[in-house]
């Protein structure tokens, strides 16, 4: 079997924000180096574990994670409770939301923020609206 | 009721034009923020699986009525009674009372309500975001195949289901009413969980 692979350029999305750097393939499991991890999703890779905003989570499985290749990505997604949805293929993963930092969030009731833009592409964030009481209102055009 | 601090979003979860849904919120004169959200931002974040759906978030921040169906009239549609007339009068009870208002949510109910997603729909929601960046790049076939796997891992969000069928104006009712058909039993929105009406002091006991 060939294991030899070369990088090639792989997009991450961390929640929506997408970001292309070099990853390497090996049947459909995605190795990044640290540094790529670090740009794409804030997280670090350190002796420890992995740390992202004073947070730390302990690698429990090693070398399973942290391997020759690099880090494996599902691994990772695995270790921080994050779902990953990956099109091989296409070489792009989404990081979706984890169920502890949305836990957390909504255990404060804190309403989550958000930034779009307006019909005149003029950009609104829901935190500019403090201090009044709001209808937050989701429609579809049917 | 702009007067009293109180304002409206409105976030539009398609990349069609924005339409307002409701006639109401016109009527009451609130200037209102027009948002576009081509990626359900808004859906994700505040786990709404349809629309017209509303969340009601004071002036801290703090989220106060969690998502649910935002007609301000009773609807009748697919055979089900849609939404609940209460809706506007419970809002404007709510802008002037704040959290002495009956239709606040108490906290304990909240978080229950707010409770995490499992592991199936947050997976769910990471393919929508995949659709979502192909739906961007103009990819609409890769953007179904990732939305109809948000679909499967989460047949209940219909927000999943409108935006592929969106793509396919022609067979867009058909398909629509085809997954309406599977519900059975199951409402197309769930109820909206007002409390009952004050029902006023109790009559007098008659003496024996």
């Amino acid at each position: 079997m060939n294991t030899t692979a070369t990088a090639i350029p792989f997009t991450i999305l961390d929640q929506w924000r997408p970001t292309t750097l070099n990853a390497t393939l090996l049947a459909d499991r995605v190795f990044v180096s640290a540094e790529v991890l670090s740009v794409a999703t804030k997280w670090e890779s350190k002796p420890e574990g992995f740390c992202c905003g004073g947070i730390c989570l302990p690698n429990n499985k090693g070398e399973a994670v942290v391997t020759r290749q690099g880090i494996d990505l599902a691994g990772f997604a695995e270790l921080i409770g994050r779902p990953l949805a990956v099109d091989i293929d296409e070489r792009v993963a989404a990081l979706g939301v984890s169920a502890q930092d949305r836990g957390a969030a909504l255990g404060l009731l804190e309403a989550p923020d958000f930034t779009l833009p307006d019909l005149a592409g003029e950009p609104h964030s829901m935190s500019q609206f403090r201090g009044r009481k709001l209808l937050l209102a989701a429609f579809s055009s049917w | 009721m702009k007067d009293k601090g109180f304002e409206i979003i409105a976030a539009a979860q398609d990349t069609g034009g924005l339409q307002v849904a409701d006639p109401w919120y016109e009527k009451a004169h609130v200037t209102y923020t027009a948002l576009i959200d081509t990626k359900h931002t808004v859906s994700s974040l505040f786990q709404m699986v349809n629309v017209p759906t509303g969340v009601w978030v004071d002036e801290r921040g703090k989220i106060v009525r969690p998502a649910e169906v935002a007609y301000s009239k009773q609807q009748r549609a697919l055979g089900q009674a849609i939404g609940d007339d209460r809706y506007a009068a419970g809002l404007r009870d709510w802008v002037e009372k704040g959290p002495k208002s009956v239709y606040v949510v108490p906290r304990e109910k909240l978080q229950s309500r707010l409770a995490m997603r499992g592991a199936r729909e947050r997976l769910a929601d990471a393919h929508f975001k995949l659709g979502a960046y192909f739906s961007d790049q103009g990819n609409r076939e890769l953007a179904s195949q990732h939305w109809q796997e948000s679909q499967r891992l989460n047949p209940d969000n219909w927000n999943y289901h409108r935006q592929d069928w969106s793509f396919d104006k022609a067979k867009e009712m058909t398909n629509f009413l085809a997954k309406v058909r599977k519900l059975g039993n199951k409402p197309y929105y769930d109820p909206v969980e007002f409390p009952e009406p004050d029902p006023g002091p109790a009559p007098p006991q008659p003496k024996p």
